[in-house]
Formats: C-alpha cells, structure tokens, sequence
C-alpha cells in the first residue's frame, strides 16, 4: 500500500508540478506564487547580494510556511469540524449527549466546500464578455475529442476490471496483499509514454509524420496516448467500486450457469450506474486538463483542440490574452456542471429505488 | 434414487492434501421424506469445501464427485445470503427467471406455494430495499430462490448464522418440512449440535487427524453418533458448550480420575482395565452437594467449576469460579458420558453411577 502510494504521489505531484510550471506559470506580478516559488525567488533576488542573508531569508519564510501548515492542520481544521458539529447540532435542535446526525456535517462540509470552489468563479463572471461565444465552436471540437477518448478509456476499462473481478476472483476480492501487485501493475501503464519518449527522443514522431500525416490515424494516436494515461486512474477507481461484488456472489452465478452477459448485467452495469458516472467525470476531467501529452501532439497535428493547451496560449508568450483565459475557464465548467448534474440525478434515481 | 458420490477423492488448496482418497456416500434412501445430512467439525476443517466440491466450484486433484441421477439441480445457499440490492424484492425472489441456462426449470407454481409457507408474501411485495429485510427474512428469501428450480440437492453453509434464536427455530421447522414434502438431500453445515439435534437425520463429522496429516471424515445416522461419537472434540459438541474432560482409569469397575486417584462413578462396561482413559461428560451429569450431602442447584455452571472441582486433591474442594448461591463442598458423577482411550480410541457412551460412592 505503501509503495503504491508513494508511486501514486509520484506521478500526482509531478503532473501538478508542471501544470503549475506551465499552464498556470506563477507570476509575483500576478500574485499567482505558490509559496516554495516565492521562497526560491526571495533567495535566488538576495543571494546575489548577500548569500547567507538570502539563507536566512529563506529559512525564515519556510518557518513561517510551516507554522502556517500546523495552524491549518491542529487548529483550523479541528476548529472548523467543531464548529460545523456545533452548526449541525443547533439545526437539528439536538441536545449534547445525542450523537450528531453525520450527513448534515458531511452536507456541511460539501457546502463549504461548494461555496470555496464557487467563489472564484463568481469572481471571475464579471469578467465574461459576449466575444466569448467565438470560442465555443472550438471548445466544442475540444469536449467531442475528449468524449472519444473518455469513451475509449471508460469501455476499455469497464470491460478490463469485469473481466479481471470475475477470472482472478480470489485477487480481486478486496484491497490486500494479493491484489496490491495488480494495482501497481495498472500503475506501471503511466510509465509507459514517459518511458517511450526516454528511449526514443521524439524521433519516432517525425517518422509519425512522414507516414501518416494528419489524418484520422493521427486521432486515433491521440485517443491512445490519452487513454494510456487515464485507464490506469480510472480502471482502478473502477477496480475498486468491483470489491463490492464479493465472491461468493460470483460463486453464485457459476453455480447457476448464468452467461458472462447475465452475469455483467446483475452484478455490474445495473448496479454501479452511479460509480461509473463518476468515474467518467473524473476521466473527463483529467483528458480535458491533460497538457504534457497534448503539447508533444501539437507538434504533429496543427490546431490541436486541447482545453490545455488553448489556455496555456492565452496565459503565456506573446499571444497571451487574459479575459479569453478567464472565458475559457468559465466555459469549461458547463460539461462539469453537465456531468454533476446527471451524476446527481442517478444517485438520487437510486436512493430512491433502495428506499 | 437422489444421492451424492465421493469416489477417492483427494483435494488440497496448496501441496498439503486435506482430503485424501475419501469415498463416501450420502443418499436419500426413504422416498416417502427427506434427508438433511448435518455436515459438522471444527472451523477449518473443510465443510464448506466439501459443499463447494460437491457444486463443482472446487475441482478434486484426484478422485471423483458425482450426483445421481446426473441431471439433477443442486441449489447452493452461502453462510450469508446473496441478495441483489439494486434489484427489488420480487426480482431477488424471481431471479432465475432471468438466467437463460436455468429458466426452464423455473417452477411457477411451486414458487407461489412456498412463497405462503416460508410467509414472504407480504416481505416480497413491499417496495422498498431488500438491504432492509431481516436475517431471518433474507435466509427465508434465499431459500425460496433455491427451491424455486425445484432441486433435489440442496447445499446450506451456515444458514442461521446471525438469527436469533425463534427465527433461526422457525427457519429451522420449515426447512424441515420442506426437506419431507419435497423429498429433498439436504446437507447442513452447522457448529450447533442443538441445530443438528432439532432437524439431522444423519452426521458428516470431519475432523483433522494429526497421525495422518488429513481430514477424516465419518458419517453416521444421527442415533448411532450420538451413541459413539468419532472424536473427543465431538462428543463435547453434543455435550454441551461447558463438557469436561477428565483423565481416569477403571479399576475394579469403579473410575477413577487421575492423577488423583478420586473415585468418579461405576462402570460396568466393557473396556478394558490398566488402560488410561478420558472421560467426557456434561455438566448436567454432576450433582452438586452441600456439605451435608443434601443436593443443590448451582445458579451457574462453567467448565472452570468443574476442572476445579475434580482436579482438587480430595472430594471436598473449595469452588472456584461464579458464585453459587450456596457453599457447594461435594460432588458426585451420575449419568452418560462417554469414554474414550488417551490415545484417541473410542470406547462409546457410558452410564456412571456415582451416588453411593
């Protein structure tokens, strides 16, 4: 577990990082700094002049970052979910000894939450023009492109983490020793472009070129290469929505002779309609943000409808147009909104049913 | 003629075998009723194994497993009941309808009858959730989706872990009836000597033989294993969670426990003397006296009174454990129990008669 998470963490932080380095590049003009970058820019500005002042400088922003970090983790954090038990106990009129209702604060805290993500947004509303709608025709290139891969990447995975749940049925049956291996397996996948590009430079795109140039192969490698990298997330989210099954339910179907089909529809696409739902969202959402592969793609498709890369033109170089930025922002929550509203409907549809 | 069998089989899961050229034969020999077989022995032993090799879900390393005649629906109920929760109630119940290879052998009206004897009418047409049915409700639910195929083999893991005790009596009386009317081989798996004593007419006992390095299985009509228990361990099963174990020896027809030499009872059986022997019994065959031999109840009764009572040095010994409600100085063996060698050998149920020792 421990290995799969340090690997896991890896390959997060790394993605984030350059996202941060290259999509949304921080700027001290902008206030977009993360704090380690302000550090790195305080000592690198002083340590031309005074190397063991830039030292100190350094040193004393980071004790300051971590007080901050502690504050947040022994004191907000307990402050706020005492505070929120307090709020929840208060609107349900409860007294002391009653134990709090938890999906009020779980409510609670999906709100807050709501409200933290929301906040940017409105403030970046005001700043909607009507020229924005010149945009859409290309968004709307990007999110088709994006479904194909999501749809490559959710019916691959689908069909690997059934058939994976039913033939290794005694590794699969929970997240143990035994199927950890599996999961780093699943894992390894992510390595393999990384991996390509390590061994082969970009050589073997050129050649790409020069034999197919820009037809619907060329979407095709792009479907690919998105999938390869967001199977693995999402055939393991999938994998483990799949624990639910238990074996002896397997068992069950074997004894009753049911039909691979039978058994698919029983166990698995009637039952966990609402996981899938959002397992796509979650893979919608990682192929639509995706930059690095998308940036090395542009290189042999001109045009590339990339939500990332649209927005890394506005941020940065020359071209660079900051309300087309805020635009593309705003727009790009609509297929989320979309997507959270039909989750929201399934989940509702079936607490309803289990009622 | 309905029946199940084993031809010198041998299974293990890794290299280690736990069965071993087993044959075996279980059949439903009176067509006028039914059979359940209660499959019972320690956690470990290989019961649900055996159920699962009997489905086929398990494949023998050697040896065969076979049913008679061939054709037959086997109906296999897990220690917790499968039930669908994203479907209702009534396509839980109904389920085979939809599994092409069985559908055929759905029998509608035998669903509609045993629906109004195992009561789930009203359960079954309810509209809500079956992840808010009981226990009791759900075994019931499972049952009826078994018997609906109309099986003559039906395989039960378990089946009241979890209910309390009417339910589980409940379940336990129309499982029976409906083994009778039926005419089905039931095999039971169950730790309760009470579950086996209220509806077994025959015992699979599977132990583990250590000299051997496998499983032994016996089996038994259920007077006869009541009679000669094959093991220790089994003959405390039905003697009661508290059954003692004593080491004893017989000499001149009295038994004695050893190493104090504190007369037990009187045996007149026909085991051998010089012979070191145990002898297992439950607390219902000791008779508690006071100091002036008048006989007590004792409001609590464990295995610890009992050890401490006998492996004392004399016949009056102080007790140790739960309180009694009287000072309690004297004891005597009186009633069955059953006597096996040191070494494992069964010499059967025994009758002591301690009272005028």
């Amino acid at each position: 577990m421990a290995a799969f998470l340090i690997l896991y963490g890896t390959i997060v932080g790394t993605q984030e990082y350059a996202k941060a380095q290259l999509i949304l590049r921080a700027s001290a003009g902008t206030g977009t700094e993360l704090a380690s970058q302000r550090i790195s820019r305080y000592y690198e500005y002083y340590s031309a002049m005074d190397p063991s002042f830039a030292t100190g400088i350094a040193l004393s922003y980071s004790a300051f970052f971590l007080v901050c970090c502690l504050l947040a983790a022994f004191v907000i954090v307990p402050l706020g979910t005492w505070l929120l038990s307090v709020s929840a106990r208060l609107v349900c009129f409860l007294p002391r000894s009653d134990k709090c209702d938890l999906t009020l604060v779980a409510n609670s805290f999906g709100l807050i939450l709501l409200i933290g993500l929301c906040l940017p947004l409105l403030f970046l509303v005001r700043y909607l023009r009507p020229e924005m709608i010149v945009l859409a025709p290309r968004l709307l290139e990007a999110v088709v492109l994006t479904l194909a891969a999501l749809a490559f990447v959710m019916v691959s995975a689908l069909l690997f983490a059934i058939v994976a749940r039913i033939v290794f049925q005694r590794t699969l049956e929970g997240f143990s020793r035994r199927s950890l291996p599996y999961f780093l397996g699943m894992l390894v996948i992510q390595f393999i472009p990384p991996i390509g590009v390590a061994f082969c430079g970009y050589y073997w795109l050129s050649a790409f070129r020069a034999w197919i140039g820009s037809g619907p192969l060329v979407w095709a490698l792009w479907i690919t290469g998105q999938a390869l990298l967001t199977f693995p997330i999402v055939a393991s989210f999938i994998q483990y929505t799949h624990f639910a099954v238990r074996n002896r339910e397997l068992d069950f179907h074997r004894i009753s002779k049911a039909t691979l089909r039978e058994i698919v529809m029983s166990s698995f696409l009637g039952r966990f309609a609402v996981p899938y739902v959002l397992a796509s969202l979650f893979g919608f959402a990682l192929i639509w943000n995706e930059f690095t592969f998308n940036s090395v793609m542009s290189g042999v498709v001109r045009d590339l409808p990339s939500f990332a890369l649209e927005l890394t033109q506005r941020v940065d170089g020359l071209g660079a147009s900051y309300f087309e930025a805020v635009d593309l922002i705003v727009i790009s929550f609509l297929p989320v909104l979309a997507g959270l509203l039909l989750w929201q409907h399934l989940a509702r549809h079936q607490r309803a049913g289990h009622r | 003629m309905t029946a199940i069998l084993v031809d010198d089989l041998t299974f293990g899961y890794t290299g280690k075998p736990i069965f071993r050229n087993l044959s075996l034969e279980l059949r439903l020999d009176n067509l006028d009723t039914g059979c359940i077989i209660a499959v019972m022995g320690a956690s470990g032993c290989g019961k649900t194994t055996f159920l699962r090799l009997i489905t086929g879900l398990e494949r023998s390393r050697s040896g065969t497993i076979s049913v008679e005649p061939s054709d037959m629906m086997i109906s296999y109920l897990t220690q917790e009941p499968v039930i669908f929760d994203h479907l209702s109630r009534i396509q839980n119940a109904e389920y085979f309808r939809r599994v092409k290879a069985v559908k055929a052998r759905f029998d509608t009206q035998l669903f509609n009858r045993l629906l109004g004897k195992l009561h789930l009418e009203d359960t079954i047409a309810y509209e809500a959730s079956p992840s808010l049915m009981s226990g009791g409700e759900r075994q019931r639910l499972v049952l009826l989706r078994a018997l609906s195929l109309r099986p003559k083999i039906l395989l039960l893991d378990e089946p009241c872990t979890g209910l309390d005790l009417p339910v589980e009596q409940e379940f336990l009386m129309m499982l029976r009836e409906i083994t009778d009317e039926y005419g089905l081989l039931v095999l039971y798996i169950t730790h309760h000597a009470e579950e086996a004593r209220l509806i077994a007419d025959q015992i699979v006992y599977m132990f583990w033989d250590r000299q051997r390095d496998h499983v032994v299985v016996t089996h038994k009509g259920f007077p006869e294993f009541i009679k000669a228990p094959p093991t220790i361990d089994a003959a405390r099963l039905f003697g009661g969670s508290a059954s003692n174990v004593l080491d004893c020896s017989i000499e001149d027809g009295v038994l004695k426990h050893q190493p104090t030499g504190t007369p037990i009872g009187r045996y007149s059986g026909g085991a051998p003397e010089l012979y070191a022997y145990k002898v297992v019994f439950p607390p219902e065959t000791v008779h508690w006296k006071d100091s002036v031999g008048i006989e007590v109840t004792c409001v609590a009764r464990s295995s610890t009174f009992c050890f401490a009572l006998l492996l004392g040095s004399g016949r009056d010994v102080r007790l140790i454990g739960p309180p009694c409600e009287t000072d309690v100085t004297h004891a005597a063996l009186e009633g069955i129990a059953y006597l096996f060698g040191s070494d494992g050998r069964q010499f059967g149920q025994i009758r002591i008669e301690g009272s005028d020792l």
